[in-house]
């Protein structure tokens, strides 16, 4: 681990218990949720994270098709994967949440089945990569994520394309406190360091992983 | 890694449960809160029994719908503890994997050098 890396996963690891901090401490109860609208917090820190990640993993996918570097493949299959980790943070915290304010684990409200769609087409997207091999996987997988990448303005504008009322409307004018207002902000910076520190690891890893791969291959081929 | 995990784990835990204490409201602190709103506002209140009842009523209601809420908010967040922490162990244990098979390889690439592997 390089000594940045190391100075951004210490950074990372004292703002999440700052964030824990400030969520229980700090910031003021919602009047009409109560204590449960803490859960927002997180849940929609990680949301957004979810919009950067697979943004990431759409613009390495493009920019493997133009340029071929099997870097861009690997950048783009982190962030995918990162972005699957919040994707799934985001589907089970926000039932906790529907289960207090709507009565119900889940409803087929748009939001959350567009949520539900974008988080199986990456589970494809993993699955459609550990059943192909180098370059075939590259390709297809760099197409899907572009493909898949369709479904997050979807899921951001949902609740006006389809006029539901369970999740607030975007540009909505919310009671929002100062001390709520800048805790979500320093969730929100943590969430995007975490992705960043674990986007470099996972990088790191795949990079050394497919190394790995060409050193053995051509070792093989010495062998024989 | 482990000792920053279980440690992450604790401290956690500990935030979360000492955040979710919920204050127990108990009869005798009703008597004095009733005994102090009747002295300070002069109010002269007839069936006072009743109204501790009322209030001990309201008070345990409250109490257990916040317990509610709280149960609420913590399994969210416990949920979503777990999910990093279950993603870090596998990170950890794909470093690992990694290492022992380029230490393997290393091995094999310094046996063809030595020229013990034919």
């Amino acid at each position: 681990m390089g000594k940045s890396v190391k100075i951004l996963t210490v950074l990372v690891a004292i703002l999440l218990f700052i964030s824990l901090f400030l969520i229980f401490g700090y910031a003021q109860v919602e009047k009409t949720m109560l204590e449960v609208q803490k859960i927002f917090y997180f849940h929609v820190s990680a949301a957004i994270t979810v919009y950067l990640a697979f943004g990431v993993n759409f613009l390495f996918s493009i920019k493997y098709l133009i340029k071929r570097k099997p870097d861009d493949d690997l950048l783009a299959a982190s962030a995918a994967e990162i972005g699957l980790v919040f994707c799934t943070v985001v589907l089970l915290s926000g039932p906790i949440w529907a289960r207090y304010a709507w009565d119900t684990w889940w409803t087929w409200e748009a939001r959350l089945t567009s949520t539900l769609v974008l988080w199986l087409m990456y589970i494809g997207y993993f699955i459609l990569r550990s059943a192909l091999t180098d370059d075939k996987r590259r390709i297809y997988s760099a197409v899907l994520g572009i493909i898949a990448f369709f479904d997050v303005p979807i899921v951001h504008f949902a609740t006006k394309l389809w006029e539901t009322k369970m999740h607030p409307e975007r540009g909505a004018k919310l009671d929002v406190l100062p001390t709520m207002r800048n805790t979500w902000m320093i969730v929100l910076v943590t969430f995007f360091i975490l992705f960043a520190v674990l986007l470099i690891l996972q990088y790191r890893t795949k990079k050394i992983e497919s190394r790995y791969d060409i050193i053995a291959q051509k070792h093989l081929q010495e062998l024989n | 890694m482990r000792i920053v995990i279980v440690l992450s784990c604790l401290i956690v835990i500990a935030l979360l449960f000492s955040a979710i204490q919920v204050p127990i409201i108990d009869i005798s602190e009703i008597e004095k809160a009733i005994n102090d709103v009747k002295s300070e506002s002069q109010v002269n209140i007839e069936d006072e029994e009743t109204l501790k009842k009322t209030v001990a009523l309201v008070a345990k209601e409250l109490e257990s719908d916040q317990r509610t809420r709280l149960k609420y908010l913590v399994s969210a967040y416990m949920i979503i503890w777990l999910v990093f922490m279950l993603y870090l162990i596998r990170l950890g244990k794909q470093q690992r994997a990694l290492d022992q098979r380029l230490s393997q390889l290393e091995q094999e690439t310094s046996g063809i050098q030595d020229g013990s592997i034919e």
